[in-house]
């Protein structure tokens, strides 16, 4: 039988009351590490989005002015090497799309590491790192190691039952020290990194608030152009409804990439104190996590707004 | 404190680029209510005036982006360590238990030599 994969509110249900229902459970609940990792994939993708399309737009105006006479465009298109680089390329002027596109490679791995950095979080939440029936299998192969050493040494055997008990117990003992151990890394490296993950969460708020500014920078031209347009006196009325519809357009696409880059910004600044949530969740597992269900609540506006974005184009 | 000034820096020159952006949108405006009220040649001029801008606004987001990416690599290298040593705390503890399982099996073979001595000595 084949599974249909399972959908994006769907997941983000699950997620949901998987953190709400982790109230009353002593052991480390992997729920809010995975809500964090799918979080920073989603913000992943929602930075990469608006990026492209600024990269796209500040190239299409490139042409269009290098087109319209300004040679000094013309220059910055043609590339020369470094002295002594064999790999390098330079230019006199660079454009702003090149630069648009190193930027956005630079964001993309910013937020792939934190992508990575929470996938290895998860790893270490989660409740298959050290899973009960591994060491069930531990206790069974002992149990039926040690009935074959006293059989074999001709010592009278104890019951089946002590044995059991016995090798239950090393497997236990060794099952918590090892659970103890996960916990007491998990907490260190929540800890530990802290600093980091407040560093790159600025990172990313920066970048969104550069990538902003770049995406109104378009705006403003190409909607002055169009307003230029509709200004043309020579322009027939139904060549200016046409051009003003294209205007509203514009405007109502804004409005939808700017709500984008808003939600992406307040996910970055949520960031940092969600990652300290997720070390005071696993000290008191009581604890609710406002910031963890924030950053998820963004990741589904993210989505959806995506989704909307995607069906305009 | 150096990353607080670094910090407070950048985002001092986003406002600058901010309010020239202002400036630019407000030229923009002027031009286009010129051309409304019937004076391209007045709004030519506003139009020229505001390319110069719109081409210093683009260079200075161009700046803003290279001391992004700037301030990030350093912030990516420091990340990729972390997650490094995460992966190894995770690798450390699958560790421990394949050697658990190893010393169970080990202790199962050890038995079952033991068990093979007793009948051959029991035959001597």
């Amino acid at each position: 039988m084949q599974h249909e994969p399972i959908s994006y509110p769907v997941r983000h249900l699950v997620i949901v009351l998987a953190i709400l229902g982790i109230t009353g459970c002593a052991s480390i609940s992997p729920a809010p590490f995975a809500a964090l990792a799918t979080s920073l994939q989603e913000l992943r993708d929602g930075a990469d989005a608006p990026l492209s399309l600024v990269h796209e737009r500040t190239r299409d105006r490139y042409i269009v002015e290098a087109a319209a006479g300004n040679f000094g465009k013309v220059d910055g298109l043609l590339l020369t090497q470094p002295a002594g680089d064999p790999f390098g390329w330079a230019s006199s002027e660079p454009p702003l799309f090149l630069k648009v596109a190193q930027f956005r490679g630079g964001v993309h791995r910013l937020n792939s590491v934190l992508v990575g950095y929470a996938g290895f979080l998860g790893q270490l939440a989660s409740p298959n790192l050290v899973s009960p029936e591994q060491f069930e299998q531990l206790a069974r192969d002992l149990n039926g190691n040690l009935r074959t050493s006293v059989q074999a040494l001709g010592v009278s055997a104890p019951s089946n039952k002590e044995i059991a008990i016995f090798s239950t117990l090393g497997a236990a003992a060794f099952q918590a020290y090892l659970k103890n151990k996960q916990r007491s890394s998990l907490l260190r490296a929540l800890d530990r990194n802290q600093p980091a993950i407040q560093e790159a969460a600025e990172l990313g708020a920066s970048a969104v608030r550069i990538t902003a500014m770049a995406l109104r920078n378009e705006y403003n031209n190409s909607s002055a152009k169009l307003a230029a347009l509709i200004a043309n006196p020579k322009l027939s009325e139904s060549g200016k409804q046409t051009t003003l519809r294209e205007l509203i357009e514009l405007d109502e696409k804004f409005i939808k990439e700017i709500s984008v880059l808003q939600t992406l910004h307040s996910s970055y600044v949520a960031l940092p104190a969600a990652h300290q949530e997720l070390a005071a969740g696993v000290a008191d597992p009581k604890r609710g996590l406002p910031m963890i269900l924030e950053l998820l609540e963004n990741a589904r506006d993210l989505n959806r707004l995506h989704d909307e974005l995607s069906k305009g184009d | 404190m150096e990353e607080e000034q670094m910090a407070f820096e950048q985002k001092q020159k986003e406002q600058v680029i901010e309010s020239l952006m202002a400036e630019h949108r407000q030229g923009q405006i002027a031009e286009i209510n010129l051309r409304l009220q019937g004076k391209p040649d007045e709004a030519e001029k506003v139009w020229q005036r505001n390319s110069l801008l719109s081409a210093e606004i683009d260079i200075l987001i161009g700046q803003l982006m290279d001391e992004w990416l700037g301030n990030a690599e350093r912030a990516i290298k420091g990340l990729a360590k972390i997650s490094a040593k995460l992966e190894a705390a995770v690798a450390e503890i699958k560790k421990q238990i394949n050697v658990a399982q190893n010393v169970v099996k080990i202790i199962g073979l050890l038995d079952d030599a033991v068990a093979i001595a007793k009948k051959v000595a029991a035959v001597l």
